[in-house]
């Protein structure tokens, strides 16, 4: 497993900068003065309570806002500035530059959509490819989240909710997208497939040399992706660095109890004994 | 070799739909019914037992016998001949009418999802201050500049089933168009119209066919009272609404001219209603499990081929792509 810090992250080339970010709807603030980096290659979690605006962070991030935000500041991508991009510039940057995987894998399948028409959408709307090579490609994907090539004729409701992730982790990277956002991906599933599916993303993401932002309000979890990490509450980041930094010794009390109950689930010893049995069995 | 492959799926899928309904009592009554009805249309064009325009005066309203086996009508005509001829024309209309009520529909749908457009804003009151004129009325003032015709049936019936098509199917595609797959489709960069196209659609399937369905039915009704109005098919142009309008008021003295029109009439509008609730259910992927399992991406003649050869990137046109596929093979 490979949960060290990421050897190759030292190079100045940023994935991803985000600048002041504040993000209002209707007069509230949801979002105020965000400033976070994640370096290319890097595994950065954000953290923080449910409501806390991580979502909200995210969807700044792909421009997907809800139609009366407002957002102002500055999110650079790979050196391109996303606040005030064309529509066009915008959809071509989601699902090729960046790669989004959410939370509840049950409701992010077209349920009439079969897994292979599903893993080969973002395909279709980036490559011109031709359909077999097309399909080779969503076959390949499909057997490196560790699911059977038959599964390419099966509908959503016929797989389990790993599986579920499994495909929706192989939409997100079948394009090889530098950056992935993965929204709080195994919140949804029990603790035994949660952590198949973290160590089967973190190998993609490493693999692919892509750098993720991992999203989740569990210390636990963080801990097992993540080298460096930024505490957000209420909008705001309230503390970023070394994940073991700021689970051992945490600045604020916000972080000091997502840490508490992260220590209460014991995730190290789960996997621990777990690592050796089958991945797929979910 | 994907292009066959998806029209081979296509062919199969069709003919699994059609087998599903076939075994249902009320699937294979509509189907046999609307199959004779299609049948009925392509033979009257070449052959009816009498020309349309053959009368004999001296033999009006004629009982069914051996020579004219529905009898014959005020002029003198064939009732059979002119039933025969007149299902073409209502064929015709219904599936045109189903045709613009489904894109009219449709392209109403989307424009009340598309948040940027004053579609959106307005669109609900306008609808339902629309859908509440009555088809007649959209008729009538159609037939004042352009005369009655087919079209103006086409047209009328078309834009009032599509106004409802679009309001019926509205609550549930707006649900959609917040679901969690569009929102992730979004992600990925699809525009408004793949995601209306990919996601929506689909998923509406259901209430379309339904919708779609009754439309037909209803246009068969809507083409007898229209040219009973005077305001549908121009008077010579064979068709059931005219059958029976001619004949009608003469039903108390000669009951049965007027009785095959409606028993046809009331026949197909029952197939047709019929027929969209069980293709509703057979069509429906997740219900019909014959369809489900219908394989088309990992179907035999692939699998073979795909799981021998390695992925080839060699191809491939853009340098990110290669990057993971060689990966993937390499695993
Ligand atoms: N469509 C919306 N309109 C207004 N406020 C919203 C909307 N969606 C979320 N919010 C608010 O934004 C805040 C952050 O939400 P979110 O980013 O989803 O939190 P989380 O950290 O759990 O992902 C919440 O306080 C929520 O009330
Ligand atoms: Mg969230």
């Amino acid at each position: 497993m490979s949960t060290s810090l990421n050897a190759h992250s030292g190079s100045l080339a940023k994935a991803l900068t985000i600048r002041d970010l504040d993000v209002t709807i209707a007069g509230h603030s949801i979002l105020s003065q965000v400033s976070l980096d994640i370096g290319t290659r890097a595994r950065v979690g954000l953290i923080g309570a449910s409501g806390s605006g991580k979502s909200m962070l995210s969807r700044s991030i792909l421009s997907l806002l809800p139609a009366h935000a407002q957002a102002a500041g500055s999110i650079r991508l790979f050196n391109k500035e996303l606040v005030g991009a064309s529509d066009r510039e915008l959809a071509e940057m989601r699902g090729r530059t960046v790669g989004m995987i959410f939370q509840n894998p049950a409701s992010t399948l077209n349920p009439v959509m079969k897994v292979g028409r599903q893993i080969a959408l973002p395909l279709r709307l980036h490559y011109n490819l031709p359909a077999d090579e097309r399909l080779r490609r969503v076959e390949a994907m499909l057997n490196r989240v560790g699911l059977p090539s038959s599964m390419l004729d099966a509908y959503p409701h016929q797989l389990s909710g790993g599986q579920q992730q499994r495909v929706a982790i192989a939409t997100a990277l079948v394009t090889s997208p530098r950056l992935i956002i993965a929204d709080e991906p195994t919140t949804a599933l029990d603790s035994i497939t949660q952590l198949h599916i973290l160590d089967l993303l973190v190998d993609l993401v490493d693999q692919a040399g892509a750098s993720l932002l991992f999203i989740t309000h569990d210390f636990g979890v963080l801990a097992h992706v993540t080298s460096s990490c930024y505490v957000m509450d209420h909008g705001r980041i309230i503390e970023h660095g070394n994940t073991s930094n700021v689970l051992a010794k945490p600045s604020s009390p916000v972080t000091r109890r997502l840490a508490q109950s992260a220590e209460e689930l014991k995730f190290d010893n789960a996997h621990a004994s777990l690592s050796q049995e089958g991945d797929n069995n979910d | 070799m994907i292009a066959m492959n998806s029209r081979r799926y296509a062919f199969r899928a069709t003919g699994i739909v059609l087998r599903s309904m076939w075994h249902r009592a009320e699937g294979r009554f509509s189907l046999l019914v609307l199959g004779v009805w299609i049948l009925v249309s392509l033979v009257s064009v070449f052959w009816t037992p009498w020309s349309l325009w053959w009368t004999d005066g001296y033999h009006v309203w004629q009982k069914p016998s051996m020579r004219h086996l529905l009898g014959t009508d005020g002029t003198g005509a064939d009732v059979l001949s002119w039933l025969m001829a007149g299902s073409r024309t209502n064929l015709l209309i219904c599936v045109l009418t189903v045709a613009v009520t489904a894109i009219f529909g449709l392209l109403l749908l989307a424009a009340m999802l598309a948040r940027a457009t004053i579609f959106a804003q307005i669109s609900v009151v306008v609808i339902d201050a629309l859908i509440s004129l009555p088809t007649v009325l959209i008729a009538l003032i159609l037939a004042v500049p352009f005369g009655p015709s087919v079209a103006v049936i086409i047209a009328a019936c078309g834009f009032g089933y599509g106004l409802n098509l679009a309001r019926i199917a509205r609550p549930q595609a707006l649900l959609i168009a917040r679901s969690g797959y569009v929102e992730s489709a979004l992600s990925n960069g699809a525009r408004a119209s793949g995601v209306f196209l990919r996601h929506i659609v689909p998923n509406i399937m259901p209430v379309l066919t339904v919708q779609l369905s009754i439309s037909a039915g209803t246009v068969v009704l809507a083409e007898s009272g229209l040219t009973y109005l005077g305001i549908g098919v121009q008077s010579g142009v064979p068709s059931w609404g005219h059958s029976l309008a001619t004949s009608v008021s003469f039903i108390n003295i000669y009951p049965l001219t007027v009785l095959w029109p409606g028993l046809i009439i009331t026949c197909i509008v029952l197939s047709l209603n019929l027929c969209g609730d069980t293709l509703r259910d057979c069509a429906d992927p997740l219900s019909n499990v014959q369809l489900r399992n219908a394989q088309f991406n990992s179907g035999q003649e692939r699998s073979g081929q795909v799981r021998s050869g390695q992925v080839s990137s060699g191809q491939a046109r853009n340098d990110q792509l290669n990057r993971v596929t060689t990966k993937g093979s390499g695993q």
